[in-house]
């Protein structure tokens, strides 16, 4: 999924558990976006061709894997028991919803590099151009969404 | 237990799909656990369900495999990170859910499936909170 749709989702979760997602936007902005910068390698390696090489399980590095959610949980784990826990469980919540979400909208190889089978859950549309229409779908809905509750429409 | 699963009237899906719905029903859980524990333990209850239909699935109708597998198990730790990552059961059972990713890691990497069974223990956890007070 696009970080638009991360951010929004992110946002909205924030904002049912813990009120006021307004002055948080920072936190939710960083940690929701996060885990994209691993694409960065790739988008680098093929700038030029990366529609046409599209963006499949490969764009991934083992941090958008659940070797990633490992490291990133434990590494929350641990700042929870000496830093501010609201802003932790904030940053938890917005990096599990990017991880839950590319998982069951994409292919991906969830045990790299421990394993490299690569699966596809078959719940969202299959083929680029029916991806891209449920993406824009996808984030249209979320942005209502976020419109309503920023407008006081929702909740 | 598989016997008697073997034995339902379940139809030839896709179990991988079963899988992603298990993904997508802790979704609703991690939507309604503000509002309703209740409604909340339902949804919990039809997670673990579409958990166990999903090997079923495979065994019943010849479905089962290596992809299959790995599918069972990351959906399981997605799963449970949407569950635990509420803020109100953040502590401890978020470390636990950390302590089987890391088992899941393993497991793969030594082809041992040693799993902790958080979701049903978490279940009847929340069953207690309904029964005896709480939230």
């Amino acid at each position: 999924m696009n970080l638009l749709f991360h951010f929004l989702l992110s946002y909205l979760f924030v904002d049912l558990f813990f009120g006021n997602a307004w002055n948080y936007l920072i936190v939710i902005f960083v940690f929701s976006v996060l885990i994209d910068i691993t694409h960065l390698p790739y988008l680098f390696k093929f700038r030029k061709n990366v529609i046409k090489k599209r963006f499949g399980s490969e764009a991934r590095t083992r941090f958008h894997e659940i070797y990633g959610l490992t490291l990133f949980s434990a590494i929350g784990c641990l700042i929870f028991l000496f830093f501010n826990q609201m802003i932790v469980e904030m940053a938890a919540l917005c990096m599990i919803l990017h991880f839950a979400v590319d998982f069951v909208t994409g292919k991906s190889m969830p045990f790299y590099p421990y394993s490299r089978t690569e699966i596809f859950l078959g719940i969202s549309p299959y083929g680029y151009k029916n991806k891209i229409i449920f993406e824009i779908i996808s984030t249209v809905l979320v942005g209502v969404l976020f419109w309503f509750n920023t407008t006081n429409l929702l909740l | 237990m598989d016997k008697i699963g073997l034995k339902l009237p379940l139809p030839d899906v896709n179990p991988n799909m079963l899988s992603g719905l298990s993904v997508i029903t802790s979704f609703i859980f991690l939507l309604t656990i503000k509002f309703s524990l209740m409604l909340s333990l339902v949804i919990l209850l039809i997670t673990l369900l579409l958990d166990w239909f999903d090997g079923i699935v495979a065994r019943k109708f010849g479905h089962a495999s290596e992809e299959g597998h790995m599918v069972d198990v990351a959906s399981d730790r997605f799963s449970e990170s949407l569950f635990f990552v509420a803020p109100a059961f953040f502590f401890p059972w978020f470390y636990l859910f950390t302590l089987n990713c890391a088992l899941s890691l393993l497991s793969v990497k030594k082809k041992r499936h040693v799993i902790l069974p958080l979701r049903h223990v978490f279940f009847v956890f929340c069953v207690f909170i309904l029964l005896f007070g709480g939230r």
